[in-house]
């Protein structure tokens, strides 16, 4: 081994991210009611939460058959299950038959086999981010109509009976669409300050997704960490080579984050030695081939075509190979 | 050599590294703890087992049978007062023949039922009381209907004077054993004429009154904005259907004129 392993910005942005996950899961888990009391949002949407953080951990892990391999990557795996389980938790509809309806979108969306692995833990990709943003939205709706005592997604007028200034009119003057009641939206008895919470739970939103983003981030970071740490206790020399051989970004495309450190040095080294067969080749080939010089106004390109016609050219005009004979 | 490996960091924190993941960690638990934090509805300062009652059941001094038990207010009212308490007592429940609730109270009774009011509501909860009950009766007693010849004038008279007593002692009741529910009943009743008034008119309705009261309402009980005061928190819990349409721009008196028809269901303006 050379020298010891640099401390690496990895793990910081773990930890930062954990820190966003763990505030974000805090206020996601509050609500204040009319009197100015904290109330807790309950353990029935965060049990769902993490029922769908569980199973996408373990879909996405089962892709590879891989599981974190140091202390820094189990921290990495936790968070990225909590962040998960938090934002889950914060976007479903409180109850009703609409939670479920969410729950089956997420299981579909979260849950299904990924062809990458994610190192260290479930991640959120684009398309999963822009649902669960607007299932928050969908939350946020629903609990602001809730907060008015409009207990419906929408009620629509009755063409000019809703004009109509007569009492018991009442009941036929609209029509509401999507009904809920103030138990399904786990409102406090005192009723619920919407402002407050909604700035809450948006904050709280925003940090687990940031955080989310950051952890996976930070993962790939810190599997890098540790196949350059593996690189390190090479000679120098041979060190330098071999990562100018495999290059850093393909790392995750090759299939090298989350292997163990034995397979992990295993298969680099089958990389090293298919990677230099191959250069090998093309430099026999190039040997064989007489580049010339590029004229003026010659990019690449060309070089490399006329070189390949002249050996091409020669290749035609060499007389034949006779078969061997008896004698 | 000229090494692509990695280079090592600026700063080496691993001890600052520690405090944020013990930081992440007692957030995390926290985040789990907060969401077992339940609210309880708030219990009525009368059904506490830690209370001792001064007046036993005060909803009775509201409501029909008030006459019954309106002498035992003689034990609470101040000895300065109890002269002008008996006088005032005495002719507002011998009220007979359900005069105009103006015209009544701009007789030589009715003024010094006005003043011993004023007095009452600045006493101590049991004369506060005392007081409205002198209200309540009043509003059993003398005719405050309104309609096409009648006006808006004496019911909202009659709610003017239960305003009074909801400002001065509205909020201030909601911890009190004697005054927490009466309180309420003052809401119920005040929003129940002024919607009476409101709605006065035989073509429209009258606007400024419906205005005067949401405005009175919202201030005493913080609806809509969210954050609700003392006597909005007991009023949710009591009547959250009523407080509901207080956010209501068209109604916001409706839900108290309902409940006011339950609780209160001969009181409509029109004697007994």
């Amino acid at each position: 081994m050379n020298s010891p392993l640099p401390e690496r910005t990895a793990r910081w942005q773990l930890a930062l991210s954990g820190l966003m996950i763990a505030g974000g899961g805090l206020l996601l888990g509050m609500q204040v009611d009319a009197a100015g009391d904290v109330v807790g949002t309950g353990y029935t949407a965060l049990g769902i939460g993490a029922l769908v953080a569980l199973v996408a951990t373990l879909v996405q892990a089962s892709v590879a058959g891989r599981v974190p391999r140091d202390p820094v990557a189990g921290f990495s795996a936790l968070i990225g299950f909590f962040g998960l389980c938090f934002l889950v938790a914060g976007v479903l509809a409180p109850g009703g038959s609409w939670m479920f309806f969410e729950v089956l979108l997420l299981f579909w969306l979260l849950a299904r086999r990924r062809d990458r692995f994610s190192p260290g833990g479930p991640e959120i990709g684009g398309g999963s981010l822009l649902l669960v943003t607007l299932m928050l939205l969908f939350r946020l709706w629903i609990t602001w109509q809730g907060s008015e005592h409009r207990w419906a997604l929408m009620s629509i007028d009755v063409p000019l009976l809703s004009s109509i200034s007569i009492d018991w009119l009442e009941p036929i003057k609209s029509v509401s669409l999507g009904s809920f009641s103030p138990t399904e939206l786990g409102f406090p008895p005192t009723g619920l300050d919407f402002p407050l919470s909604m700035t809450m739970w948006s904050a709280g939103f925003a940090l687990c997704a940031g955080g989310l983003w950051m952890r996976g981030s930070a993962a790939r970071e810190h599997e890098s960490d540790r196949i350059h740490a593996l690189i390190q206790t090479l000679p120098p020399a041979a060190a330098s080579l071999v990562v100018r051989i495999v290059y850093e970004e393909e790392w995750e495309t090759l299939g090298l984050h989350g292997l163990s450190e034995r397979r992990l040095a295993s298969r680099l080294e089958a990389l090293v030695a298919e990677r230099l067969r191959s250069y090998r080749e093309v430099q026999a080939t190039i040997a064989v081939s007489p580049i010339p010089d590029p004229g003026p106004g010659d990019d690449f390109s060309h070089i490399v075509g006329r070189a390949f016609a002249s050996r091409e050219l020669q290749a035609t005009t060499r007389p034949e190979l006779q078969p061997p004979t008896d004698s | 050599m000229s090494s692509l490996l990695p280079q090592p960091s600026s700063v080496s924190q691993p001890r600052l590294l520690l405090v944020v993941q013990g930081l992440t960690v007692l957030l995390l638990g926290l985040g789990l703890w907060v969401r077992g934090i339940t609210a309880e509805k708030p219990l009525p300062p009368a059904e506490r087992p830690d209370v001792v009652l001064s007046i036993n059941e005060p909803m009775q001094f509201l409501t029909a049978g008030a006459h019954l038990r309106i002498d035992e207010a003689d034990e609470v009212i101040a000895e300065s007062s109890l002269g002008e308490w008996r006088s005032v007592r005495d002719a507002v429940f011998g009220i007979e023949g359900c005069p105009n609730f103006s015209e009544w109270i701009a007789t030589e009774e009715g003024q010094a039922c006005e003043r011993l009011l004023a007095k009452l509501r600045r006493g101590t909860p049991e004369e506060a009381l005392a007081g409205l009950a002198l209200v309540f009766e009043l509003a059993r007693r003398t005719d405050w209907e309104t309609g096409a010849f009648a006006g808006s004038q004496n019911a909202e008279q009659l709610a003017n004077h239960l305003a009074e007593w909801l400002r001065l002692r509205g909020n201030a009741s909601v911890e009190d054993p004697t005054l927490h529910e009466p309180a309420m009943a003052a809401m119920v009743l005040y929003a129940r004429a002024m919607r009476m008034a409101y709605r006065a008119p035989i073509f429209g309705v009258k606007d400024s009154a419906l205005e005067r009261a949401r405005d009175f309402v919202r201030e005493l009980t913080g609806a809509p904005d969210g954050r609700l005061t003392g006597l909005g928190v007991a009023l949710q819990s009591r009547f959250a259907r009523a407080m509901g349409r207080v956010s209501d721009a068209d109604d916001p008196l409706l839900g108290f004129e309902e409940d006011a028809q339950v609780l209160f269901p001969n009181l409509d303006g029109a004697c007994e």
